[in-house]
């Protein structure tokens, strides 16, 4: 999994920790079942605190997307929701798509369109 | 730069191990013929477990077998180190042929020691003691070769055509990836669970203590994580683990992975260099400024080289 934050940008960096996380699941990069780096060693790497690290794992599992637990550190859940959402909602724009008659470029292009608006 | 370099650099590594090798020879047939008037004919060249000689040559057949032992099989391991030709492996191979001669020239020695001034070679008796000062002297040497061997040839500058990813400036991004060995937990398990069976079924729980320990480290081995920062590329094998600064990588490529080009599964030394090897397919293989290399198999091994080409890159930026 790869992890990037910008500690440049005026979104706090734990919840830019976070979004990262959801996005690597969203994209499938990292995978349920996975454990995610401890706390320490992630700070460490990232040259952040440790304690805005535990706050991103902490929102992560309010929203019932990893398990905490002490020893085991952060699992992610079997069947996170923002893996879920996404692959629904990409089903539906397939489809949707299908029925138009548009190619998957111009769907690419539907989408690029719209993330630009 | 490199073609010129290359076989003055070669000439270098393997002048210390050759001379080595051969001062060994001298010294295992020298010794032989200065004694030859003192030892027994025929005189005994293999000894048992207990100590009690069960093999024996003439004189003149076990000074040849010596000299082309003492010869030979350094010689095969220096020559198969530095098959390489950017000699990445030539310091393993120096001090592993360098330390087998002395060895196998000390064994030699101490094996003929022993039947000094016997009439017959059957009273011979070596005690596997005798071993440690052989196996001392071996290491010893083999750590001196390598110490004193030049690394191989400076690696090139990093290719372009390695895979690299965009940081914004300021971004900071960590890769990480970790594969499970399903081999080593399956194995140390098994020798677990074999030991609890022994510790109900037999008085004796010693062994069955042994298993138990011995097969929960295995299985303590089998995880297996690599870690890309701006510090370098981290490694961990269980509870084993090395971090490799980012000063002493020079490029980083994702490679496919046979495990038996590697010499096996696990924590291999071999000609491609040291491995952490958990699976075939892919595996992130860096190029490090002493010569080695290193490569470990976890998934997404080509966005964990891109991250650290990209870093290298940024560090060479801030130096220039």
């Amino acid at each position: 999994m790869l992890l990037r934050i910008d500690p440049t940008s005026p979104t706090p960096l734990f919840d830019q920790l976070a979004q990262a996380i959801r996005g690597g699941l969203a994209a499938g990069e990292i995978a349920p079942g996975d454990r995610l780096p401890a706390a320490r060693e992630l700070a460490a790497s990232l040259g952040i605190n440790m304690h805005t690290v535990l706050r991103s794992y902490a929102a992560l599992r309010d929203d019932g997307v990893i398990h905490l637990r002490r020893g085991r550190g952060a699992v992610v859940v079997d069947a996170p929701p923002g893996r879920l959402e996404i692959r629904e909602a990409a089903a539906q724009l397939l489809a949707a798509g299908r029925r138009n008659g548009l190619s998957l470029n111009q769907i690419h292009e539907a989408l690029d369109e719209g993330a630009n608006s | 730069m490199t073609q010129t370099t290359a076989p003055t650099g070669r000439v270098r590594r393997l002048a210390l191990p050759a001379a080595i090798i051969l001062a060994c020879v001298v010294v295992s047939v020298g010794t032989l013929l200065a004694w030859r008037d003192r030892l027994p004919e025929p005189m005994a060249t293999h000894f048992g477990v207990g100590g009690q000689a069960d093999g024996f040559m003439s004189r003149s057949t076990n000074l040849v077998t010596s000299l082309l032992m003492t010869l030979i099989v350094p010689a095969v391991l220096l020559a198969a180190f530095s098959v390489d030709k950017r000699g990445s492996m030539g310091r393993l191979g120096a001090g592993l042929a360098a330390g087998t001669a002395a060895f196998l020239a000390a064994l030699t020695v101490l094996s003929a020691h022993v039947q000094l001034a016997l009439a017959d070679a059957h009273e011979a008796r070596f005690s596997m003691l005798m071993l440690l000062p052989g196996t001392a002297i071996g290491v010893a040497i083999a750590a001196l070769a390598y110490r004193f061997t030049p690394p191989g040839a400076a690696a090139p500058p990093l290719p372009d055509d390695q895979p690299r990813l965009t940081l914004r400036p300021g971004e900071r991004a960590v890769w990480t990836s970790q594969a499970t060995s399903k081999v080593v937990l399956f194995a140390g398990l098994v020798a677990v669970a074999v030991g609890v069976v022994l510790a109900v079924v037999q008085p004796d729980v010693i062994p069955a203590v042994i298993l138990i320990v011995l097969g929960a480290l295995l299985a303590g081995l089998a995880p297996v994580r690599a870690t890309v920062d701006e510090r370098g590329l981290a490694w961990r094998m269980g509870f084993l683990g090395r971090r490799i600064p980012l000063s002493r990588i020079t490029s980083a490529r994702e490679v496919d992975v046979e495990p038996m080009r590697y010499g096996g599964w696990g924590y291999r030394i071999s000609g491609q260099g040291v491995a952490v090897i958990v699976a075939a397919g892919p595996g992130l293989r860096i190029s490090r400024r002493d010569g080695n290399d290193f490569t470990i198999t976890v998934p997404d091994a080509r966005t964990g080289a891109a991250l650290l080409n990209t870093l290298l890159d940024q560090s060479a930026q801030t130096r220039a």
